[in-house]
């Protein structure tokens, strides 16, 4: 709890300071006791409610007699001292006596910047205050032990004034001046992730010359295209998961052998086996290629699972397993087992029979070769589609900015752990397909974590609320 | 893959350094106050209907004090109490209005605006008596800076919104030829040579307090914008290593014409020593129908920074040691080439290339929290991420919205580490003085461009543009 660590860091600031007054004025350094006469002040004024107390050697005179810090209003008067001793506390209260300040003051309290002393001989006190103070040494002697005791019924806000007016006054300078408020402390350090799963391929790629009826001696411009085209020309299917550069048909299904679902378009005599790190390594096209090759290889491992690739958005999307379903969840275990809504088509309270809204949740993937590790990037998003084909909704942008901003870190690492499960979990499901053995598949292995990030405690931060507009520019202010 | 925190830069204010504007201001004062040669007095001319004048007189009279934060705020350095500006505090320079620099528009006038139907015509109109209004002041009245309020009954039917969502590089894409209000009156008010803000009438109503934000920040972003437009001013300046030889940052970017027809058009910014960005407008781009890309041919990139850096040697005279180019797209060889030449031939010793884009990776913390902004992450020595939004131990918060957005560092060719390039770009961060909180999302070489290009798609090839930022913004 933060107020629990506010008190705690109240106590070692004050502790500190204790100590740092005791070895001062051992060293004859008795400058300190005036330095710690604002400080005190200003403690007081938080955790005592004393709202008008002041600093009498600032605002009277030097040298104020008998005390240092005083509340007209309340009728409270303070001196400050690093001398514990009961002659001290005797000379004080002799001094306010004699300058008649006990008329002015109904108490009269002594805080002792190091450590009191266990006990005050009562006697002694009572024949110095007489009739005119009422002095309790048990309640109006004082030192840090007993601020740090007021400080855990103080309120938040109290507190942490007192913690800031300490921590100037241990740094030097003003809150919000000091190195120690720029950056964070580097210890001790934390780990992050990135979006980034391990992706694993076929250890062999085929490269292949394509028939020469395919683009029919023409200059195609996009080569992967015309192929689609011509299989549908023809009536005949192929996989998804290729690509095409130069002329040439480059895919993880075994070209070299005769029942291969591309046989009818390349080659036979042509094919080459390749290890991928062999073609991507050659040039950055090689590689976008090679990039390219893992996408269509995704789409077409998601399709079967009912997540389907917008290309102009960029995204995979999650489709109901039926187009008559309205919902879909997925279950999947993260710390605990949890399901998730992945698909929902909610419809009009007044007109039962109309949509309203249709939401998907999406992701979109990149790939990316870290230290020759092949890593998709998989980003959360959200998709609002309409009509029986799925079309992005303009109507999307207004929910989806509103979702978005409700998001915190949290949700979206949440979104980002559900998807790796899934992605995971559909290996296993797809080891025992029917066409597992045929068909060559992408697998998964872990995310990508990283040391060495600066220790955030969101204990003593404030939680993370919604906000209700953006202030960081000037939008608001000028017209844009 | 490696991580690192990169500390946050400090800024050069007239009497110390500080990482937060606000606080630096307050407490150091404004940079050049260093400078003898600075103004000690702004002029700020003011138009509007009777009622917007007199609230923005009000306004500048609360902006010469004190401001106090709100009450219960809990993020006392991200909600600092207001200076004030005056020549005895951290402006160190007089706000100065008054009748005589006042402009009102009239009741009748307005309710003429508001009768046209035609949208088109209503914002022409509009836009035609705030014109009249500036030109007076501008040719007959001492003003440094104008500002121009907008009554609410205005606002609603000549502003256009904005895209809604998370800050991009990427330009909006309207549907139809734009005419905005705002940036159609800056570009015609432009040869003018006074700097507009434009404001409308319910951010001074203080009765109006709803979807507004606290007085004191809407006064540290309204005077620190209308300090730096008054003149050349610099309230705060990037702390330098002086032990390094002197560099400049340069920002290439493009953008569309109002009817996204026409070809994109190149824009440069170049950065002084004093982090003064000097605008130019290069030559329309041919744009390949199978790139989405807009590439300069060499000829265009080796005119381009030979300009820019020719502004730069007229400013400083003298030509930087170094010179690094940030662009929002890739690098093509082409582009590579004219830009070497050119640096080549002012003898320029290191040209730095880095490719700064949104990007698609992120990197989660196991809680509410993002990760802190100076978090940077090298996938290699070429590919970096680099956190510019995110949670802020000095305001002890994350001061945003949305999940913040990395961004891509893809440095092409540099003499420097990634980790200096990495810390100048975080640097530059900081330098748009149009805003004073410190975390922007971009750097300045970048992040202004697109609104310099919606404002310079209004200019004709005839018009020449002003160098300075401060018109733009």
């Amino acid at each position: 709890m933060k107020h629990a660590e506010l008190i705690n860091q109240f106590r070692e600031e004050l502790s500190a300071l204790s100590r740092e007054v005791e070895l001062s004025v051992a060293m004859s350094h008795f400058d300190i006791n005036k330095i710690c006469e604002d400080v005190v002040c200003g403690i007081f004024k938080e955790l005592y409610g004393l709202a008008a107390l002041r600093n009498l050697n600032e605002e009277e005179r030097q040298n104020f007699p008998g005390i240092d810090l005083a509340d007209d209003d309340a009728r409270v008067a303070i001196q400050v001292t690093s001398d514990k001793s009961l002659d001290k506390i005797k000379d004080g209260l002799q001094k306010i006596i004699k300058h008649g300040l006990h008329e002015k003051y109904d108490r009269v309290i002594f805080y002792v910047l190091t450590r009191k002393q266990g006990s005050y001989s009562a006697d002694s006190l009572r024949k110095v205050c007489g009739e005119n103070i009422a002095f309790n040494a048990s309640l109006d002697v004082l030192d840090f032990t007993d601020l740090a005791t007021k400080s855990a019924t103080a309120s938040p806000q109290s507190l942490r004034k007192a913690v800031d007016i300490l921590g100037s006054y241990m740094r030097g300078c003003g809150v919000g001046l000091a190195v120690q408020d720029f950056d964070p402390p580097s210890e001790p350090p934390e780990t992050l992730t990135a979006n980034l799963l391990e992706l694993y391929f076929p250890q062999t790629l085929y490269i292949a010359e394509l028939l020469p009826e395919v683009f029919d001696g023409k200059k195609v411009r996009n080569q992967r295209k015309a192929v689609g085209g011509y299989v549908r020309n023809i009536e005949r299917s192929v996989p998804s998961d290729y690509e095409v550069s130069g002329g040439r048909l480059i895919t993880f299904h075994n070209l070299e052998e005769r029942d291969n679902p591309f046989a009818f378009l390349v080659d036979e005599g042509t094919v080459e086996p390749f290890s991928p790190s062999d073609f991507y390594n050659i040039d950055a096209d090689h590689e976008r290629i090679f990039k390219s090759l893992l996408r269509f290889g995704l789409q077409q491992k998601l399709y079967k699972h009912r997540v389907l690739w917008k290309h102009k958005e960029g995204l995979f999307i999650f489709l109901p397993i039926r187009d008559s379903d309205d919902l879909r969840t997925e279950t999947w275990i993260g710390q605990k087992k949890a399901s998730r809504t992945v698909f929902h088509r909610k419809y009009k309270d007044r007109e039962p029979d109309k949509v309203l809204s249709t939401r998907h949740f999406a992701f979109s993937a990149g790939f990316l070769v870290v230290d020759d590790q092949w890593y998709v990037s998989i980003t959360p998003d959200w998709f609002f589609s309409y009509g029986d084909d799925y079309r992005r909704s303009a109507f999307g942008d207004v929910p989806l900015s509103g979702l978005k901003r409700m998001e915190k870190n949290r949700s979206v690492f949440d979104q980002f752990r559900f998807l790796c499960s899934w992605l995971n979990d559909l290996d296993s499901e797809d080891l025992f397909s029917l066409d597992a053995a045929t068909t060559p598949m992408l697998t998964f292995g872990s995310v990508l974590e990283l040391g060495g990030a600066p220790h955030l405690n969101e204990e003593f931060w404030e939680p993370l609320v919604v906000a209700d507009d953006d202030d960081s520019d000037q939008g608001r202010l000028g017209l844009r | 893959m490696r991580l690192e925190h990169l500390p946050e830069p400090r800024l050069l204010f007239a009497d110390g350094t500080h990482i937060c504007p606000r606080r630096g201001i307050a407490e150091y004062g404004v940079f050049d106050l260093t400078q003898e040669t600075r103004r000690d007095a702004v002029l700020v001319g003011g138009i509007g209907t009777a009622n917007c004048i007199e609230l923005l007189s009000k306004w500048i009279e609360r902006c010469r004090g004190v401001i106090d934060a709100p009450a219960d705020v809990k993020q006392e350095n991200l909600r600092l109490p207001f200076c004030g500006f005056s020549a005895a505090t951290g402006f160190g320079a007089d706000i100065k209005f008054s009748s005589d620099l006042s402009r009102t528009l009239k009741n009748s006038e307005l309710k003429e605006i508001l009768a046209i139907k035609n949208r088109t015509e209503r914002v022409q109109m509009a836009i035609s008596y705030y014109y009249k209004h500036i030109k007076f002041l501008a040719q007959n009245r001492h003003v440094d800076v104008i500002v121009c309020v907008i009554p609410e009954p205005l606002f609603k039917v000549i502003a256009t919104d904005e895209r809604p969502g998370e800050e991009t590089l990427e330009a909006d894409e309207p549907r139809h030829e734009e005419l905005n209000f705002r940036r159609a009156l800056k570009a015609k008010s432009m040869p003018l040579g006074k700097p507009l803000q434009l404001v409308r009438q319910v951010s001074l109503d203080k009765t109006k307090t709803a979807g507004q934000q606290d007085d004191a920040t809407k006064a540290w972003n309204f005077c620190t914008a209308l300090y730096y437009k008054s003149g050349p001013t610099i309230p705060w300046k990037l702390e330098q290593d002086s032990s390094r030889a002197s560099s400049c940052a340069v920002g290439i970017s493009f953008y569309r014409s109002r009817d996204r027809q026409t070809l994109n058009t190149s824009l440069a910014q170049i950065f002084d020593e004093l982090g003064n960005g000097l605008i130019l407008r290069g030559t329309p781009v041919e744009f390949d129908k199978n790139d989405r890309v807009p590439h300069l041919s060499a000829q265009q990139a080796h005119d381009l920074l030979t300009a820019a850096l020719n502004e730069y040697r007229v400013a400083l005279r003298t030509f930087p040691a170094r010179v690094v180019i940030h662009k929002s797209s890739n690098f093509n060889e082409e582009e590579i080439d004219g830009l070497e030449t050119a640096a080549r031939k002012m003898n320029i010793d290191a040209v730095d290339f880095v490719t700064i884009m949104d990007s698609k990776f992120r990197l989660f913390r196991d809680g509410n929290y993002p990760p802190y902004r100076g978090t940077f992450a090298s996938f290699d020595d070429h590919r970096h991420l680099l956190y510019t939004r995110g949670s802020v131990w000095y305001y002890q918060t994350y001061p945003g919205l949305y999940i913040p957005q990395p961004i891509e560092l893809r440095i092409v060719q540099s003499e420097e580490s990634p980790a200096f390039i990495a810390k100048e770009i975080l640097g530059l961060t900081k330098m748009n003085w149009n805003n004073t909180q410190f975390d922007g999302k971009y750097p300045v070489t970048l992040g202004c461009s697109r609104k310099v290009g919606e404002i310079m798609k209004y200019l004709t090839e005839a018009d020449t543009p002003q160098i300075r930022y401060s018109y733009y913004m």
